[in-house]
């Protein structure tokens, strides 16, 4: 039994162009075709796509912000979007682009305030807030008005402010946007706790890495239909890009010496350089070519590059 | 000036843009300070005159007063939000562009639906002078110097308060205090007031210069002719005031920053 | 209760971070409270009606702050503009809820740092007179139905917000029936028929004529809480209703 189930869930917009002075243009925009996808309990989920595929779109309606058109989303016993006020306080959601900090008060009083309004109850804020303040480094700030935070410093505080009730499930839009290495390396280090602990994480990022670092799965989303679902690692023995392997010869290598790699390898050889690229199509024809080389040539230097997952992505939106 | 061409064409574009929008906002900007005026003009029903200052008077001194506010609230919009423009910090942007600087804080944006403002004064203004009568037939001549004295003196009175952003960062209630308070206080005669209130209103934020006195003179309630320099005194001596405290703050921002 | 209590305290405590910029804006709702008495005090003379004229503006200037500059649209409007209102969607209780104990806790600043203040000067230094002690509870009982038949007319405003683009004009169309209709600068008594009768048959004087005219004793503590309680009623429900139909609108804005 999957815990978030989505099954044939539409949502379109209608945007009007302004075509002349008076008359305008009616123009539909499908941002969830038709979707289904489903994500286990405590799984790490990433969520990518280009910029208007829908990710966020999916998010509002699973967070219950937003009603979709057509077919059902469900999360555990409920539908998000119907069973708002209960639901949501099984969730935190961040979004990067926006704050539920009050402006101009402390982190510390808007964490009260959360506190207040989901019911924890005194103890238990205290315990979290404690816990938060460890692993988020909050200490320090807890006492300064949000308007006053560094970028990484008030995203620490966003995280925190949707974990003050200690929800099932996160929800996260971008949370790393704008981060310096070593922000972003605390923020992924406090994903990845919270995941072993036993929350369910959905993460949407432009950032790749963050996404092979942090999810076992992912979710590819394009024009409004799911492209991809399954493991990362999958992912890349799927794809149909080529392994790429560059050896270097000896200079003045005799370009006839390679010709009974011919038969096996389609390679071109960079005669200036000496230096020989070969393209493979699977993993586990890398060593035995490795051995041919190795056993005929003169190896000076030898590498294997795999498609990096931002090829692959590429490849898929396209 | 090419500038300001560019600025307009924007402004009225990206206001026009929703046409439904555009006309609620015009319709609510004019009702919402006309109501100000039917205020007035009930009172005066009911009393016939403030102090010998009857409703017809009052309509010609509240469409001096409004008119020029209106005027400013279209052009001006940059000053009367400048806290926003010091807080945001948008306002180094002004200081690295080859522009004067003051030009460029009050043209942010022009403010199309502020002129219902002009509008509903206009129209207070139209029904005031044609009901009203002179006592110098000269004064419709001097007339359109006192609107246009009104604009220059909203505009000083606005760059003035707005300077203030330079020490305080936040500035809307000093605004508040100084140039709306003020200039509701100005579309009355000066001497319901107190004589403290009449000196503040004179000499510091002079707006009865370019309402009650000139207006003292046109009404025949005052022989004294030199009142009609009132508005142009006042402006002398407030420019260079103000310029020297718009200059001071700039030069404060440049070496403090906020 | 306990989550709403919670948002209004946190109300309270941002507005208490501008206390010294409110108490500037004090000075001029005094002005402005000024202003209004001169003329009428020019009008009226120094008379027994010219007295309690000046008593009934200075209370209606006070309780402004309650009654009538509600904070644009209860937050709503800004809160559609930032996206933010997608918090407020993610909060185990509904818009109306949210946006009244928000605009509680304002309200409560309000009472304490802007009403009382200028209340005390105009008692003080301008001579208005205080309440017969009979009259003081049913006065604050009236200000409190006030309050919340404001804060209705704001939070339409607020929803309107989630419909179109942007709110000046019906934020200004407000201004316009409140100024006019709700009796602040005038008492009823003084207002030609027909703008009276039109006046009493609309929401606005309730919030503010009824009040001050039960703090001088001029109208009946029963027949204000019958009025008042008939405009809740309505107000509320239309609230209610307006609500459901506004959030099927809600587009969040950006990202």
């Amino acid at each position: 039994m999957s815990y978030i189930t989505v099954k044939n869930l539409q949502k379109n917009y209608t945007i009007y162009e302004k075509t002349g002075r008076l008359k305008r243009n009616k123009r539909i925009v499908k941002a969830l075709n038709h979707i289904d996808f489903s994500v286990e309990e405590g799984a790490f989920l990433g969520y990518i796509g280009p910029n208007g595929a829908g990710k966020s779109t999916t998010i509002k309606v699973l967070t219950g912000i937003m009603t979709p058109d057509g077919g059902e989303a469900r999360v555990g016993n409920y539908i998000p979007y119907k069973d708002r006020k209960a639901y949501v306080q099984n969730i935190g959601v961040v979004f990067g682009q926006k704050t539920q900090m009050w402006w101009d008060l402390p982190v510390l009083d808007t964490y009260r305030l959360l506190g207040g309004i989901y019911k924890v109850p005194q103890k238990a804020f205290k315990r979290q807030l404690e816990y938060l303040c460890d692993r988020l480094d909050l200490t320090e700030i807890l006492y300064q008005p949000v308007r006053q935070l560094s970028l990484g410093q008030r995203m620490r505080a966003e995280l925190g402010a949707a974990m003050i009730h200690d929800p099932k499930i996160l929800f996260l839009d971008e949370p790393t946007i704008g981060l310096d290495i070593i922000s972003k390396q605390k923020v992924n280090h406090f994903l990845t706790e919270m995941n072993q602990g036993g929350k369910t994480i959905f993460l949407t990022t432009h950032d790749l890495k963050d996404i092979e670092s942090l999810c076992e799965e992912m979710l590819i989303l394009s024009h409004g239909e799911i492209v991809y679902k399954g493991a990362i690692d999958q992912l890349k023995s799927n794809t149909e890009l080529p392994i790429l392997v560059t050896a270097q010869l000896p200079l003045e290598q005799p370009l006839d010496a390679l010709h009974h790699l011919k038969e096996r390898y389609a390679f071109s050889f960079d005669q200036a350089r000496s230096q020989l690229e070969i393209q493979l199509s699977e993993k586990k024809q890398v060593a035995e070519l490795a051995r041919t080389l190795f056993h005929q040539y003169d190896i000076q230097d030898f590498r294997v590059e795999e498609p990096s997952i931002e090829e692959i992505i590429k490849k898929i939106y396209a | 000036m090419r500038l300001f061409k560019i600025l307009f064409i924007a402004s009225l574009k990206s206001q026009t843009q929703y046409a439904f929008d555009f006309v609620v906002n015009v319709i609510g900007n004019f009702l919402g300070v006309f109501a100000d005026f039917l205020i007035i003009a009930m009172i005066l029903i009911r009393f016939q005159n403030i102090q010998g200052w009857t409703l017809v008077e009052i309509a010609v001194i509240y469409s001096i007063i409004e008119f020029g506010f209106g005027i400013y609230r279209v052009i001006g919009d940059g000053l009367n939000n400048f806290e926003m423009l010091i807080l945001s910090g948008r306002f180094d942007t002004l200081l690295i562009r080859p522009a004067s600087v003051l030009g460029q804080a009050m043209l942010q944006t022009v403010d199309f639906k502020k002129i219902g403002l002009v509008l509903q004064a206009s129209l207070v203004g139209a029904w005031g002078l044609s009901q009203i009568e002179f006592a110098h037939s000269y004064a419709w001549v001097y007339l359109p110097t006192l609107y246009l004295a009104s604009i220059v003196m909203n505009l000083l009175i606005s760059i003035l308060l707005a300077s203030t952003a330079f020490w305080t960062g936040k500035n809307e209630d000093i605004v508040i205090l100084g140039h709306y308070a003020t200039r509701t206080a100005a579309q009355y005669p000066a001497t319901i007031y107190h004589k403290f209130f009449q000196s503040v209103m004179t000499f510091v934020i002079p707006f009865f210069t370019i309402t009650y006195y000139p207006l003292l003179f046109l009404t025949g309630k005052s022989q004294q002719s030199l009142y009609l320099l009132a508005p142009w005194l006042g402006i002398a001596i407030l420019t260079p005031i103000t310029m020297g405290i718009w200059k001071l703050g700039i030069k404060r921002y440049s070496s403090t920053g906020t | 209760m306990i989550s709403g209590l919670a948002l209004a305290k946190a109300s309270f405590a941002r507005d208490r971070a501008y206390l010294l910029n409110h108490f500037i804006n004090n000075i001029g709702s005094i002005i402005f409270g000024y202003i209004n008495v001169r003329i009428w005090l020019a009008v009226l003379g120094a008379t027994p009606e010219g007295h309690s004229a000046v008593t009934y503006l200075m209370v209606n200037q006070a309780g402004l702050w309650l009654v009538m500059f509600i904070p644009r649209g209860c937050y709503i409007p800004n809160k559609v503009r930032e996206g933010t209102i997608a918090f407020e969607r993610l909060r185990p209780y509904g818009l109306l809820y949210g946006s009244f104990f928000e605009i509680a806790g304002h309200l409560f600043y309000n009472f304490l740092f802007r009403s009382i203040p200028i209340f005390l000067f105009s008692v003080l230094f301008m001579g208005v007179s205080l309440p017969a002690s009979a009259q003081i509870l049913p006065y604050f009982i009236t200000l409190f139905n006030g309050m919340l038949i404001a804060f209705f007319l704001n939070y339409y405003v607020g929803l309107w917000s989630i419909r179109f683009i942007s709110i000046n004009g019906v934020q200004m169309l407000y201004y316009f029936a409140t100024a006019l209709f709700s009796g602040a600068f005038i008492h009823m008594q003084y207002y030609p028929e027909i703008i009276r009768k039109i006046s009493m048959a609309l929401p606005f004087a309730y919030s503010t004529y009824v009040p001050a005219a039960v703090y001088q004793g001029s109208y009946p503590l029963a027949d204000a809480l019958l009025h008042q309680g008939m405009w809740i009623l309505i107000l509320g429900s239309l609230a209610v209703f307006l609500t459901k139909q506004s959030l099927k609108h809600l587009v969040i804005q950006g990202g």
